[in-house]
């Protein structure tokens, strides 16, 4: 009798990790994707798929949680892999190549090679600064380590966030790896000057950082298209946001979605992918998830265009050069802040 | 001389030890007899000071040491079991001791300490190597060496087999006289308080029964508690009726004063005529002779008998007056 | 808790032939054991030497790397000194007086061994984390991560050392008294030597337990500290260099049994006979300045213990300082894509039942086998089984992933959670129930024999009876184990499979809403935990183990 008990239990916790009904699209993401339900009530009717959103915490947590399975998903699509993670999610061969009719609407240049992923969004990782704190902010990225920024800065860790990972790459970008003072300096210097390391961007952003949270420090590492996100949220209404974009030391980063290698629902992977691509969903981009659409001819919002805008340089490095330097730059990067 | 007086021992509710008075000269020796739980060894860790006293006084040589802590009064303790400190070997459990007196060399106090009790040569011995005697006698080394001006011994010869026991009580003895210091000596054998106790107490429920030297003792036990600890076996319910004493069916031609009694019999011998007549419940071999037991009433009467006496054969047994005691 | 010691088993009953029991008994060992670790370790094996066996050496003297082994060893040796330092006199407080509230007292200090230890973590934080209960933030400092430790492990302290404390015979001390050796003498020289058994066994676990921490170091910790297990959580899964987790993961294996096999050997040597006494003969009631004395020995294990079991209670239940439920409603309105409660602890309980019958199906027969025999392959059997406390749980969950993918891929398989958790309960219940399978003597049996009882009989009415307390216990303590298992679980854990535990951790991430549902949520893992030790309590065979 009780056997049967422990049966009729186990029947019913583990019923809902059975099969999933092929009607069904999952969609793996990081913690900040956010979609309206009317956008995807309006899939399902269009294709008749339902979408189920499963999320992983950061983004490189979840792309790294995928390759370690890679090729016995636990989604049919995956949305997140920024130009930091694509290369290793290529070469951890985590996607099943496709091409979306929806592509001819974005620009050439964000394609990816044999089209294994598609390009979604994009944004550049920047440092915010808190205006009413900071009144002067830093104009290069080596005034950081002056006395007059000791102890405002606060960075996610490279190691768990993907936009600290962006960041370090900045950095690499502007001081290199070679020459007098070398990036491997800077970060020294960062760290005598009592920079914050913490765990990921939402602990940065909205527990350590001054200008959005209950933090005391006035410079973090978070988004370019911050600030008008802090306009929209902000209670009471405010017309200008409080938090600015410096300029200096920001990383293009592009968003990436891709079909996981192994799905059980491959056209309603494919269908998922298309819808994201499409003029509703890359319309909804800038308010729901603050970084740019990459389907050309999308107006912006007006709070985008009032406070923020697309940084002039962004840093770039080859996908290929992070993928082949990461591990090092990462080890490299905890032995010189960390230890 | 060793001095407690009105010692009384609470552990929680339970009384322990009630008001007993003991007195030790020099080189003389206590016996303290009483079933376990009687307060004997109780007694003895008041003495010692490992249990605080509700009221009461312990001197020694006139000195009040009832305020002065276990490790400072000077009173040695052989501990029932030994208390060999397992984590030491022979020698270091001698030498310890000495070391908390601060002594340093010791080598040849435990040479001689050990030589006193005929263990000489065995420091390097662990003391779970050792048989019970062995260990017997380095606990006793043990306490010896520290030079105490008062010894006490718990059951030194309880874990001994029967046989050994005898024999390890006469050395005993003689040790003990060697040292010339007030002892107690606690123990539940009455022969063994006999042979070792200049003075005998009884305890019960913690009181002092009786007290004083063993033939005196065993003569006048005073109860029915202190004559069974004794060794006295016949111990019973009886009614007299002025001329004699009935006990359960045997009538006994003994005048004591008319009524209810509880007494003991001492003592008894087979007579050919002129005695009471009893039967034979029991005989055998008890060296260096025979013996018969007799009931008597809820009590086992033993005689000495000439030879084996078969079971339900009728014998008649005479009683001394003065053997008949009534408690 | 009765967790039994852990170390290897010494017992010397020598069976007749026809009792011995059958090899069958151990397949189920040996399919878990071989399939579900050797196979694992040995794919961690081939990851750290696979491309450049000279990889491993070159590691140490990469300076962050040698700074991580050294951090791991001076943390542990630091918690477990102050572990010994603050659960000895509570020791001795709880087991040589009497007094009301000892039980109470004692308990208490139980709780935090069964936390699981992100809970602990989420106390710490709740205490002195940031905007914690006492007003400093000491998060990321080794203060933070040694006060968790020993919060965690005064338990193993007490209960150990107070367990042998409490049967040594009180006439030892009372013989150096009256041989003229003063109290601090007497404590010096006859009850510390005496006690260095329990102190060496309690001084091991705790040392290996603060050796291969992982969530408190991992959330207490971040991002600076790391011990070994925390770095190769970090390179397998973040850093994605599974090479040097490997190799790391090999150092920990190798270090953690080496560490086990010279305890184990000193353990053998060391056992003093000793004559010991039960337990309450050595308890007395306080006088005098007893009662003081045993306010100064307590007072700091009350502290370590009651203050983070407090302040996790005061800021769930009153955040913000106004009476209410404050950190239940954030729990109910945190994002069900991110964490959704309800199914965190379906999965958790339904993991912790699978575990369970695993643990028992596998640990039962082998503990049988084990206690029966004195055979080499008995040994073997349990060096197996003993193994997965010397690999660590990272360990055990990422060999998972990186060895079973082939022939079959089963790396997201919902059975491999339970069966991680298993392996790391089954150890705990062959201890558990060996010596309750030694203790029922042959005799018994036999007796049994002489009056007509069949073998099955025989089994069916002694053994049986005689075993069931203790397997319900261990059942309980595998459940247990499995609802606070962290380590493996992050690792191979399917996103619709989150634990409590894996929620607990996910909602410690962005912002302050979700850390109080955290806290909300421990509290929940806490109440179900406490029902399983209680129930553990319950179902515990008399006399065994003291710990």
């Amino acid at each position: 009798m009780r056997r049967i008990a422990i049966l009729v239990a186990l029947t019913l916790v583990f019923a809902a990790c059975g099969e999933e009904t092929p009607d069904t699209v999952r969609l793996l993401t990081h913690d900040f994707f956010a979609i309206s339900d009317e956008l995807l009530d309006a899939f399902s009717a269009e294709t008749g798929f339902d979408v189920q959103i499963v999320r992983g915490g950061d983004a490189a947590i979840v792309v790294n949680q995928s390759i370690l399975t890679a090729g016995n998903p636990v989604a049919d699509v995956i949305f997140g892999v920024d130009t930091t993670l694509l290369s290793r999610a290529i070469g951890a061969d985590l996607f099943d190549p496709y091409r979306s009719p929806q592509l001819e609407f974005v620009p050439p240049e964000l394609h990816v090679a044999r089209d294994a992923a598609t390009p979604i969004d994009l944004g550049d990782v920047c440092l915010n600064y808190d205006k009413e704190l900071l009144t002067d902010p830093p104009s290069v990225l080596r005034d950081l380590t002056s006395s007059a920024y000791a102890g405002l800065l606060v960075v996610p860790d490279p190691t768990i966030s993907s936009p600290g990972l962006a960041f370090l790459l900045a950095t690499i970008h502007e001081f290199g790896e070679t020459g007098d003072y070398t990036w491997r300096d800077f970060w020294g210097d960062l760290r005598a000057n009592d920079v914050q390391i913490v765990g990921d961007w939402g602990t940065a952003y909205y527990g350590s950082f001054s200008g959005a949270g209950g933090g005391d420090r006035p410079i973090v590492v978070s988004y370019a298209s911050s600030p008008p996100a802090e306009v929209l949220f902000a209670d009471p209404p405010i017309d200008r946001a409080t938090t600015g974009v410096i300029e200096a030391g920001c990383f293009r980063q592009v968003e990436y979605a891709g079909v996981l290698r192994g799905t059980e629902n491959p056209a309603g992977a494919r269908a998922l992918i298309d819808f994201m691509l499409s003029a509703a969903f890359q319309q909804a981009v800038p308010t729901s998830m603050f970084v740019f659409p990459v389907r050309s001819g999308v107006d912006l919002p007006e709070v985008f265009v009032t406070n923020t805008r697309i940084p002039a340089e962004p840093a770039v490095i080859d996908p290929e050069a992070i993928d082949d330097n990461r591990e090092r730059w990462l080890a490299e990067w905890v032995e010189t802040v960390l230890r | 001389m060793l001095e407690a007086r009105g010692i009384t021992v609470h552990y929680d509710d339970l009384v322990a030890v009630s008001d007993v008075d003991v007195t030790v000269g020099s080189g003389e020796t206590l016996a303290l007899l009483g079933r376990s739980g009687s307060g004997k060894t109780s007694l003895l860790r008041a003495i010692a000071g490992l249990v605080p006293l509700v009221s009461g006084s312990v001197l020694l040589g006139g000195t009040d040491l009832t305020s002065v802590p276990t490790h400072e009064r000077g009173i040695g303790l052989v501990f029932q079991d030994f208390a060999l400190f397992p984590h030491l070997d022979v020698g270091r459990n001698v030498s310890y001791g000495l070391r908390a007196a601060g002594i340093v060399d010791t080598e040849t106090s435990v040479a001689a300490a050990l030589d006193a009790v005929g263990l000489e040569g065995m420091e390097r011995r662990s003391v779970d190597q050792l048989s019970g005697g062995q260990a017997q006698r380095v606990a006793l080394a043990r306490t010896l060496a520290t030079r105490p001006k008062a010894l006490l011994l718990d059951e030194p010869l309880g874990s001994l087999d029967p046989a050994y026991r005898r024999r390890v009580a006469g050395e005993l003895s003689q040790l003990l006289r060697a040292t010339a210091i007030p002892t107690v000596i606690v123990t539940h054998d009455a022969q063994e308080a006999s042979a070792l106790g200049d003075q005998i107490m009884v305890l019960d429920g913690g009181r002092s029964a009786v007290s004083g030297s063993p033939d005196a003792v065993w003569l006048s036990p005073g109860s029915t508690e202190a004559a069974l600890m004794l060794g006295h076996t016949c111990v019973v319910e009886a009614h007299s009726t002025g001329t004699s004493l009935e006990v359960g069916d045997v009538s006994l031609p003994v005048a004591v004063a008319e009524g209810q009694a509880t007494v003991l019999i001492r003592r008894a011998t087979i007579v050919t005529d002129g005695g009471t007549p009893v039967t034979v419940a029991y005989s055998h071999f008890r060296g260096p002779g025979w013996v018969a037991g007799v009931q008597l009433g809820s009590a086992i009467l033993e005689v000495e008998a000439p030879q084996r006496i078969a079971e339900g054969e009728k014998i008649q047994i005479g009683i001394d007056q003065q053997d008949i005691i009534l408690l | 808790m009765t967790i039994g010691s852990v170390g290897w088993p010494s017992g010397s009953r020598r069976f007749c032939a026809e009792m011995r029991p059958s090899r069958l008994l151990t397949i189920p060992a040996l399919v878990i054991g071989l399939g579900f670790f050797v196979w694992p370790m040995l794919s961690i094996l081939s990851t750290a030497l696979g491309e450049d066996p000279g990889r491993i050496i070159s590691l140490f003297g990469e300076h962050g790397l040698r700074s991580v082994v050294w951090f791991t060893v001076w943390q542990a040796l630091a918690s477990t000194a102050a572990a010994l330092v603050i659960g000895v006199p509570a020791a001795y407080a709880l087991t040589r007086f009497d007094f009301r509230g000892r039980g109470a007292l004692r308990t208490l200090l139980t709780i935090p061994f069964v936390l699981p230890t992100v809970v602990v973590a989420v106390a710490f934080l709740a205490l002195i984390g940031p905007q914690g209960t006492l007003g400093i933030d000491l998060a990321g400092t080794t203060w933070a991560i040694i006060a968790a430790h020993v919060f965690f492990n005064l338990a193993v302290v007490v209960r150990t050392v107070g367990g042998l404390w409490s049967h040594l015979d009180p006439a030892l001390e009372g013989a150096a008294a009256t041989l003229g050796a003063s109290q601090w003498r007497i404590f010096r020289t006859v009850t510390l030597p005496l006690l260095r058994p329990a102190l060496a066994a309690a001084g091991a676990i705790v040392f290996l337990f603060s050796f291969t921490s992982f969530g408190i170091v991992l959330l207490l910790g971040a991002p600076r500290l790391a011990t070994i297990e925390v770095e190769i959580y970090r390179d397998a899964a973040l850093i994605f260099d599974l090479p040097t987790a490997a190799a790391l993961a090999l150092v920990q294996l190798v270090g953690v049994t080496a560490a086990l096999l010279v305890y184990s050997g000193r353990q053998a040597r060391s056992a003093t006979q000793q004559h010991l006494v039960a337990g309450t003969a050595a308890r007395r009631r306080p006088r005098g300045r007893d009662r003081l004395w045993i306010f100064i020995a307590l007072a700091p294990a009350l502290t370590v213990v009651s203050l983070p079991l407090g302040a996790i209670l005061v800021r769930t239940l009153a955040p913000g300082g106004s009476l209410g439920f404050g950190a239940f409603r954030a729990l109910a309105a945190v994002d069900p894509a991110v964490v959704d409660p309800l199914r965190a602890v379906g999965n958790s309980l339904g993991y912790g039942i699978v575990a369970c019958v695993i643990a028992l199906a596998v640990g039962l027969p082998a503990a049988t086998f084990i206690a029966n025999r004195r055979s080499g392959s008995s040994r073997w059997l349990d060096t197996l089984i003993m193994l997965p406390i010397a690999s660590s749980a990272v360990t055990l969950g990422f060999g998972f992933v990186i060895a079973l993918d082939a022939p079959v891929d089963l790396r997201t398989w919902w059975l491999l959670v339970p069966i991680a958790h298993a392996l790391i309960a089954i150890p705990f219940v062959v201890r558990l129930t060996v010596p309750v399978v030694r203790s029922m003597a042959s005799h018994l049996r036999e007796a049994a024999a002489t009056l007509g009882a069949s073998p099955r009989h025989v089994w069916r009415t002694i053994d049986l009876p005689m075993l069931t307390p203790a397997a319900a216990g261990a059942a309980a303590l595998a459940f247990v184990i499995s609802l606070g298992e962290f380590g493996a679980t992050l690792f191979i854990a399917r996103p619709g499979g989150q634990t409590m535990t894996l929620a607990i951790f996910r909602l410690l991430g962005p912002g302050n809403a979700s850390r109080s549902a955290a806290l909300a949520l421990s509290l929940v893992l806490i109440a179900i935990t406490a029902a399983a030790v209680a129930l553990l309590e319950r179902l515990r065979a008399p006399g065994v183990g003291e710990f």
